[in-house]
Parts: structure tokens; C-alpha cells; sequence
């Protein structure tokens, strides 16, 4: 007993030197002697304490700086104003406090950047804060509480983060004009989750893997543009971006790919979507009970079903390009002369039993198509619809022309060899 | 068995038949290369590739089936066979030698047409990426070779060409054609839960719905199966995939071969 008591002692001390070497001052003791307004390196180490700043102070960690605690509290604790927390690695490994963080924050514009925040509950909370900018960092949780928690907290800026395995990459409640620019978020229930927000700009983020790639809900004048949805699709309700009882959001520039619905829009109103690329996702875009909203100048590639409406009427289709549509420009304007109307055949056929979309595109449904008709109502018409996409990108074509040329030339050279050989040895 | 893949192979060069698949083929891939060409090129599975794929599955296999069932049952008619069966031959490596020699007849002319069909494409403006030209070669060299084997076992079975015909457009319109709907109208006799694993045991059973599957697959475009195919689809992205489908075609090849084998065997005895 003895013996393994002495080994685990030395082992500590090993692994870990720095915590226990008896001349160096706590954190919390750094951060008290400092006057407000100074700055504060933290030496490279491993800290276990919980901290708390309650002055404006700029905290930066030279290097290595590991500050941890199980304790039932946050890991560090920010008020006060124009707090500055830069460079540290935050560990929280309470197991018990579901609404425990390991970096809260509360009070007007502190600068948190280059953290990395991992923690068993909570990562981040911003708890009736305002001005705050969160950069360059990133979270990683356990999936059982969220990354980024926003609490009555406006006018902020959450830039650049990387969040991974949490519940909700980050939650806004009753928070308002906050800003959410390319940060990445993977395998979380809902990747942005509003609730009762108004007035937030979402753009240039990665939302993939997750249940829902952006879950906007009882929230008015979002702007949601240039991110990228995808592979949101883990779930029976799975989607890429999800309006409920929303109005004035506009979303633009977006791309949908590979997520079970690409946008959902329930009970909501005023809604403009345009010039997104919806691409292989099960379902493109789904109304159910939204009126006045719009579907303009999006393109639409290789959906399992490009679009499907309940309930929904006044909705406004036009100039999308569609892939599976008949197209016929007549006068060259752009715009095809065919109106185009989703077919709810297979999408009828699918619902029922999901496993049949395995035949998706399959040669014999064209046939099927042509012996039943789906649903009538639930068909949305185009009736002007694009002949070209939307979208600037076009990575795949003429690429590796020389290397496909020369493909080509073997291909034609080597069989021609052969027939003329086999040809002549008769 | 080198004589008789040669042999085939002769015989097979000097068919008039044998230049008009060259037209056939030049004429099929021109135009997909055409309709791929119009379409942006967002990722390479599209509504396009799609259509492209599907006008293949229509046309490779029956005429596949028809060259497999045709060069063993012409040689039933033209009394070829009843001459062989007078010397000591080995059944199984006549089929073999025979398959061989079609198949390597049947791929030079629709690698010269597929060549020259890219040429024609480039020439009128590109918009083809040698990724999707080469995955839609092998798909087709896989279709074309395991609905040769095919055509050669409905071959070995039948007596006159006619027989042969009826019976390749047959097995194409149920393996292509009705796939879905005999599939949908069996698995509604059986209760919901049987109904995936049967969905993926039904894969197995008819290989242009395994390659199509693959293809889809191999072009990113895995999604359009949704959910419950994810694992599948994830199997099939894998290396080890190759190995599989790779064994699967021996094991379906040899059946075919052995039972075409066979029956040669007891006919010649008769």
C-alpha cells in the first residue's frame, strides 16, 4: 500500500513538475496583486484552482498554460469590464453541475482569444453580457451541455471558434445584434441554436454532422449568409437550417448539401431565400404551414426531392435552376419557358418506407412515375425557371484536360493495335 | 482454352456485327458526353450523371447478354458445336476460353469507341473531368463483363438464336427494368422490419443494381440513398469495398461459368 502510494507520488511529480514546485504563486494571487487596467503573463504550467477576474485585466498565457478544476464552479470566472483572456487551455471535469462552464463570463466587452476550452459540462457561458468578442479558439464538450451558451447577451462577436462534440455548437436566448462568423461546429445537436433572438448575423460558418446544422426559432431579422450546411442528416429530423415561427430572415449564398431536409420552414413568414445550392439532400427546401415567403434564384442538384410544401400557400418560386427540370429558353433571356413542379411520386414512396430510396434515379421508377401520380397539392410550380445556376463556383470542369487527353489517345492507340493485329494474324 | 479465347476472338473481329457496335458505341457516349457537358458541374453526382449512368444500365446489358447467349447458341445453329463435340474437349474451358475471347473483343471496340467519343467531346468544347470519364469506363467494363458471363449461361441452355434473344431481353427487362417494382410488390408481403435487410440482400442479387449502388457511391453522391443506407454507403467508400466487390463478381462469375459448364457437358452428351 505503502509502496504504491510513494510510486503514484513520484509518478506525480514526473508528470507534472511545474504544480508542484512550492515557489510559485498561484493564479488567483497574480490576478489580485495586479492593479486594474495591467496585464498579467501567466508563467508556462499546470494550474488546478478555480479563478475569478473582477477587474479590467489583460490575462495572457506565455505558453503551455493548463489552468483545470473539478470543482462546482467555473474554471474562470470573468466580470467586471474590458477583461482580456488570451492564449490558456481551460479544463473543466466536474461530472455532477449540468449548469456549470468552464470559462463564464459576464459584464461588457471583454476579449477572450486563442482559448481552448474542454470541458465536461459547459464550455463557454456569456451570462447577461454585452460587447464581447470570442476569437481563434475552440471548444470541445461531451455532448451533454452546449459550447457557446449566450444568456440575455448582446451585441456580440463569436469569430473563428471550432466547436466539436457538445449539444448545441452555440446557444443565444434572448440575446440580440450578435454576430456569429466562421466558426466551425461538428457533431452537435443543433450547430447554431436561436431562441427568442433577434437581429443576428450568421455568416461564412461551417455547420456539418451535426442533428441540425442552424436552428432559428421565435426569431426575426437573422441574416444567414455564405455558410455551409452539410451532412446534417444523423437524425429522423435532421436539417441543414430550420425556421420556426421566424420572420424576416433572409438566407443567401448558403450551400445545403447532403443533409436529410436542406431548409425546413415551419409556421414562419417573410422568409427570403436566394441564391442558395441545394445539393443531395433528401429534400431541398419544405414548407409546412409558411405563408409570403420566398425561393428565388437557387439552384437545385441532385435532390433526392428538390421541394415539398403542406399547408402553405403564397409562397413565391421563381428563377431557381433545377437539374431534374425540362428546360427550354426560347428568347434567350435566361429564363425557361416550362414551368417546373417537383414530382411527389417517389417522395410519396419514400415516406412510407425510407428504405426504398435506395432505387433513387433508378431506371425502372421513370417507369412507375409514368403509372402513378403523387398528391397534387403538395406539388410547388416554378414557373420561371433559371437555365443557369447560381453559383460562382465551378471547380470541376476542364480540369486535368492534358492528363485526359492522354488518356484518351492510349485508349485509342492500344485497342486500335489490337484489332488491326487480330485482324491481320487470319 | 487459348485456342478457343483466340479463335473467339477471330471470329468475332471478322463479324460485320462486330464494327456496328463500334457506331453503336461512338453514337451512345457521344451523346451522354454531350448531355454531361451541358449541365454544371457542381459535384460529380448530378440529376445528369445520373440520367447518363441509367441510359448505360439500359443499353450495355442487353446487348451484352445478346453477344454472351448469340456466340454460344450461333454455334448450336451453324453445327460448330456438334463438330467440337466430336473431339475431347473440356467444357468448362471451352465457356472459359470463349468468355475470355468475347469479353477482350467486346472491350477493345468500346475502349476505341469510348476514345473516340472523348475525342469528339474535347474537340467541341471540353467539359468532361477524366475523374468521372474513368469511373464511368469501369463501370461499364464491369457491366459489360458480368453481363457477358450472364448472356454466355443463357447460352449454354438454349438451342437457336431466337431462343437466346427472347431469353436475354427477358432477364434485361427484370434485372433493369422491373427491378424496383417486383421488389416493392415482394417486399409488401413481408413485415416492415424485413424490409431493410432484404433491401440490401436485394443489392446482392442483381449486379447492375450493386454497380449502379457502387457508382452512385464512387461519384460522392451516397447521400440520395439517405439515412437508412448511411452505414452501406460508408462501407462501399471504404478500400476494403474493392476486395468485396471484387469477390463478388468471381463468386457470380464462377456460378455462371460452372453451370453453363455443366449443362454443355450434359448436352454434349446427349
Amino acid at each position: 500500500m505503502k509502496i504504491t502510494y510513494i510510486l503514484f507520488l513520484s509518478l506525480c511529480l514526473l508528470l507534472f513538475p511545474n504544480s508542484i514546485s512550492a515557489e510559485r504563486p498561484s493564479l488567483q494571487a497574480m490576478i489580485n496583486e495586479a492593479e486594474a487596467g495591467g496585464t498579467v503573463m501567466i508563467p508556462p504550467g499546470y494550474y488546478e484552482e478555480n479563478i475569478t477576474i473582477d477587474k479590467p485585466l489583460s490575462l495572457i498565457g506565455e505558453r503551455d498554460v493548463t489552468i483545470n478544476s473539478c470543482e462546482n464552479a467555473p474554471v474562470v470566472k470573468i466580470k467586471s469590464e474590458g477583461v482580456q483572456l488570451s492564449n490558456v487551455l481551460v479544463e473543466q471535469c466536474n461530472e455532477d453541475n449540468g449548469d456549470l462552464a468552464a470559462v463564464y463570463v459576464t459584464g461588457d466587452q471583454h476579449h477572450l482569444s486563442n482559448l481552448e476550452i474542454q470541458s465536461s459540462q459547459m464550455g463557454l457561458q456569456l451570462f447577461e453580457a454585452n460587447q464581447i468578442v470570442v476569437e481563434e479558439s475552440t471548444i470541445m464538450g461531451t455532448r451533454k451541455e452546449n459550447g457557446v451558451d449566450l444568456w440575455k447577451t448582446n451585441d456580440t462577436t463569436i469569430k473563428e471558434v471550432k466547436i466539436d462534440t457538445i449539444l448545441d455548437g452555440i446557444y443565444m436566448e434572448q440575446s440580440h445584434r450578435n454576430t456569429i462568423v466562421q466558426n466551425v461546429i461538428e457533431n452537435a445537436r443543433y450547430g447554431i441554436h436561436l431562441m427568442f433572438t433577434n437581429d443576428t448575423v450568421i455568416e461564412q460558418n461551417q455547420s456539418q454532422h451535426n442533428f441540425t446544422g442552424a436552428m432559428v426559432m421565435e426569431a426575426q431579422n437573422v441574416l444567414i449568409k455564405n455558410n455551409d450546411f452539410s451532412f446534417n442528416n444523423q437524425n429522423v429530423n435532421s436539417q441543414g437550417l430550420l425556421l420556426y415561427l421566424t420572420s424576416d430572415v433572409v438566407a443567401e449564398n448558403n450551400l445545403f448539401a447532403s443533409n436529410r431536409v436542406g431548409v425546413f420552414i415551419e409556421d414562419s413568414s417573410d422568409a427570403a431565400i436566394a441564391n442558395n445550392i441545394f445539393q443531395s439532400n433528401t429534400i431541398g427546401a419544405q414548407w409546412k404551414n409558411s405563408s409570403d415567403n420566398s425561393l428565388v434564384g437557387n439552384t437545385f442538384n441532385g435532390n433526392v426531392n428538390d421541394t415539398q410544401a403542406n399547408e402553405s400557400a403564397n409562397n413565391i418560386i421563381k428563377n431557381n435552376y433545377w437539374d431534374a427540370a425540362l428546360k427550354l429558353d426560347i428568347d434567350g433571356d435566361g429564363v425557361s419557358e416550362l414551368p417546373h413542379a417537383a414530382d411527389p411520386y417517389f417522395m410519396a414512396l419514400v415516406q412510407r418506407i425510407p428504405e426504398y430510396q435506395l432505387f433513387f434515379q433508378h431506371p425502372g421508377i421513370t417507369l412507375l412515375k409514368q403509372v402513378f401520380n403523387g398528391p397534387e397539392d403538395e406539388l410547388l410550380r416554378d414557373l420561371e425557371p433559371s437555365m443557369v445556376y447560381a453559383s460562382s463556383e465551378n471547380g470541376q470542369k476542364n480540369d486535368k484536360q492534358i492528363i485526359l487527353w492522354f488518356v484518351d489517345v492510349v485508349f485509342i492507340l492500344v485497342s486500335f493495335i489490337f484489332i488491326q493485329k487480330w485482324r491481320r494474324s487470319l | 482454352m487459348q485456342n478457343f479465347c483466340l479463335s473467339e476472338i477471330y471470329t468475332t473481329i471478322r463479324q460485320r456485327s462486330y464494327y456496328s457496335f463500334s457506331i453503336l458505341w461512338i453514337a451512345v457516349l457521344t451523346l451522354l458526353f454531350m448531355l454531361q457537358k451541358s449541365v454544371p458541374a457542381l459535384t460529380l453526382y448530378t440529376n445528369m450523371t445520373g440520367t447518363v449512368m441509367n441510359i448505360a444500365l439500359y443499353i450495355i446489358p442487353l446487348f451484352m447478354l445478346l453477344a454472351g447467349s448469340f456466340s454460344i447458341s450461333a454455334e448450336m445453329e451453324n453445327g460448330q458445336w456438334r463438330l467440337l463435340s466430336t473431339y475431347p474437349i473440356n467444357t468448362l474451358e471451352y465457356v472459359l476460353g470463349k468468355i475470355a475471347g468475347q469479353f477482350i473483343s467486346q472491350i477493345t471496340v468500346f475502349t476505341f469507341s469510348f476514345g473516340v467519343s472523348i475525342v469528339i467531346s474535347l474537340l467541341t468544347g471540353g467539359g468532361i473531368t477524366l475523374k468521372w470519364v474513368m469511373l464511368l469506363y469501369v463501370f461499364s467494363a464491369l457491366l459489360m463483363y458480368i453481363f457477358l458471363v450472364i448472356g454466355f449461361t443463357v447460352g449454354s441452355f438454349v438451342s437457336t438464336r431466337w431462343q437466346s434473344l427472347s431469353i436475354s431481353v427477358g432477364i434485361w427487362f427484370f434485372l433493369i427494368m422491373v427491378w424496383p417494382i417486383a421488389w416493392i410488390n415482394v417486399l409488401s408481403l413481408f413485415p416492415y422490419p424485413w424490409i431493410s435487410p432484404l433491401m440490401k440482400i436485394s443489392l446482392f442479387l442483381n449486379p447492375a443494381e450493386l454497380l449502379r449502388v457502387i457508382y452512385v457511391i464512387t461519384l460522392d453522391g451516397g447521400a440520395v440513398f439517405g439515412q437508412p443506407y448511411d452505414g452501406l454507403v460508408k462501407f462501399w467508400e471504404s478500400p476494403f469495398s474493392l476486395f468485396m466487390l471484387f469477390n463478388y463478381l468471381i463468386v457470380l462469375s464462377a456460378a455462371c461459368i460452372f453451370t453453363s459448364a455443366f449443362v454443355l457437358k450434359r448436352r454434349r452428351q446427349v
